[in-house]
């Protein structure tokens, strides 16, 4: 704000020495002011600069009188709020001729003119006129502002309609999205089921001739028959391995806060005739308790645990041995939560593989044995990681081969969409 | 002499699934008499004729055309005069859906079509030898769905 309003006063008398001792009389008050011989010389001025704070004038002047000047002065609209002192040596009412106009607008000082009382009544206009001016600047301060907020309003508002567009739009793709996946499920579900079909199908004839013919056919046929079993059985497992990849959904299912020991002894119970084929031993470590899928977990405990079955090394008895480690984050300055992660590692001492592949064995049918007796198909580590996916967790393993591989599930303590699913 | 033998009735409109069926009984050595129909518009057809043998035993296939599994279990649950007449749904699907719907509906067991013959035989002669009177009143969906 400037605090420095110019102040510009016109003084109006037809004697110069009067015009000489007001000017002395105001010269402290550090005014720009401006002269004028006669009320023609007044409105003069008056035509190019309207930006006075306040006019003295004399009333006698020869020709237009100081009434008759302010008469013409207040009839431009411009000029109006220009408040006028009359000086006046009579006190015969000239002060009623101006009744009519703004109050306080006018004033009058009696000739002989005394110094202080015109000064202090300078004063008072001034300070007025200073303060109508800070107010009008307030104003103006004012104005612009709410034509700011205004601004910033409009702008949030159509931010606002933009996100909600946005949102909108969002809504729709995620439907659109849940349409696809719905309509993959239903191709997955249909796809298994009618591929199923015909196998079944090849597979109970291959059976009826196994049962009715095998004693007419020589070695080698009975070997062709038991070879297309094999191969059914093992279309049959990866058609439904394929099924059961993708119906892990997570929507679903509720997650539960589940005991790991329970989970992986549940599996080993259902497992217990392979491992007991197998001659393995498998030794679990305490494990944690986690919010879980229950059914995916035990799926993905099962895939390990077969995984290391199958894979294991023919001159070794297969030990797998399962333990859980905390994952505490150490930059305890931090002030971020840091997501904890349980991990429980699968170790197994089976023929392993080469650790450069150890990203690829989470791939869609990715099976690093080309030979076609293993029996795996590839896609039941791929199940693992998405199911680890879907636990906000992940999976990944180290392996030397020969040696062993490590398969390690990292899952987070506290699992952020716990709260989400009723459980 | 025919209430000797049990008599099983199989809607199904799979010829090869009928085959696979009859033989595995067959191969049971079971005391059984075998009827089939194409779909379920036979099998009500059957059903509502009076010089027909009554079934003891309805394998029901789900997914036929004309008349579905489903709609014939409806139709038969909703037959007072067939109250006495087990329900097997025998369908390639094993959907939480289908197993939820014919449950619900008063199917007395679900049976996966089995895999391989071995399987089959088994789970036939373990439905036929079922105590049925038994099952149908301890009705729970622990064991409504049958597995090898």
């Amino acid at each position: 704000m400037s605090n420095v309003i110019k102040v510009k006063i016109l003084l109006v008398d037809d004697r110069e020495d009067n015009l000489l001792s007001m000017e002395s009389i105001l010269e402290k008050g550090q005014y720009q002011l401006v002269k004028a011989s006669s009320g023609n010389g007044a409105l003069k001025i008056l035509l190019k600069e309207w930006d006075f704070t306040l006019i003295l004038m004399d009333v006698e002047m020869p020709g237009m009188n100081g009434l008759e000047t302010a008469a013409m002065i207040y009839q431009r609209e411009k000029l109006k709020h220009i408040p006028i002192i009359f000086i006046t040596a009579n006190s015969y009412g000239d002060e009623k001729l101006f009744k009519g106009y703004e109050t306080g607008a006018v004033d009058y000082i009696y000739k002989p003119i005394q110094p202080d009382l015109l000064f202090a009544k300078v004063a008072v206009f001034v300070d007025l006129y200073r303060k109508n001016h800070q107010l009008l600047e307030q104003e103006q301060k004012l104005k612009a502002i709410n034509k700011n907020l205004e601004i910033e309003i409009r702008d949030r508002i159509a931010s606002e309609e933009k996100v909600k567009e946005l949102n909108k739009q969002l809504l729709k793709n995620i439907e659109k999205l849940e349409s696809a996946n719905k309509e993959m499920d239903q191709f997955a579900n249909i796809a298994s089921h009618d591929l199923q079909e015909p196998l079944r199908k090849i597979r109970m004839f291959n059976d009826f001739i196994v049962l009715k013919y095998r004693n007419k056919l020589d070695n080698e046929g009975q070997m062709y028959l038991d070879r297309i079993k094999i191969a059914c059985e093992r279309m049959q497992i990866l058609i439904n391995d394929i099924h059961t990849f993708s119906k892990i959904d997570v929507t679903k299912n509720d997650l539960e806060y589940s005991d790991m020991n329970i989970l992986f002894k549940e599996v080993l119970s259902e497992m217990d005739t392979l491992i007991k084929k197998k001659n393995a031993k498998v030794s679990i470590d305490p494990l944690p308790s986690l919010y879980v899928f229950p059914s995916l977990m035990k799926l993905l405990f099962r895939n390990l645990l077969s995984n290391s079955l199958k894979f294991s090394n023919d001159d070794l008895e297969p030990m797998i041995r399962i333990t859980a480690i905390m994952e505490a984050p150490d930059d305890s300055s931090s002030k971020i939560k840091v997501n904890k992660y349980w991990r429980i590692n699968v170790q197994d001492n089976g023929i392993g593989f080469e650790q450069q592949y150890a990203n690829k064995i989470f791939t869609f049918f990715k099976r690093l044995q080309g030979n076609s007796e293993n029996e795996g198909t590839g896609v039941g580590l791929s199940i693992c990681k998405k199911i680890a996916d879907v636990h906000r967790g992940h999976i990944s393993a180290k392996s030397v081969v020969n040696k062993g591989t490590v398969f390690t599930i990292s899952l987070p303590v506290e699992t952020s969409f716990a709260a989400i699913s009723p459980s | 002499m025919q209430h000797d033998c049990l008599h099983v009735l199989l809607a199904d409109d799979d010829k090869d699934d009928r085959l696979f069926f009859k033989y595995a009984i067959e191969e049971l050595k079971i005391q059984t008499v075998v009827t089939t129909v194409n779909d379920g518009v036979e099998l009500m057809d059957y059903l509502s004729k009076t010089e027909n043998q009554k079934p003891d035993l309805v394998f029901l296939d789900l997914n036929m055309p004309r008349k579905g599994g489903m709609e014939c279990l409806k139709e038969i649950r909703n037959n007072k005069s067939f109250n006495d007449l087990s329900i097997a749904i025998y369908s390639t699907s094993g959907s939480e859906k289908d197993i939820e719907e014919s449950f619900v509906l008063g199917a007395n067991i679900y049976i996966t079509k089995p895999n391989d013959f071995t399987s089959l035989k088994k789970i036939l002669a373990e439905v036929i030898n079922i105590n049925w009177q038994y099952h149908t009143s301890g009705l729970n969906k622990e064991n409504f769905v049958l597995s090898i």
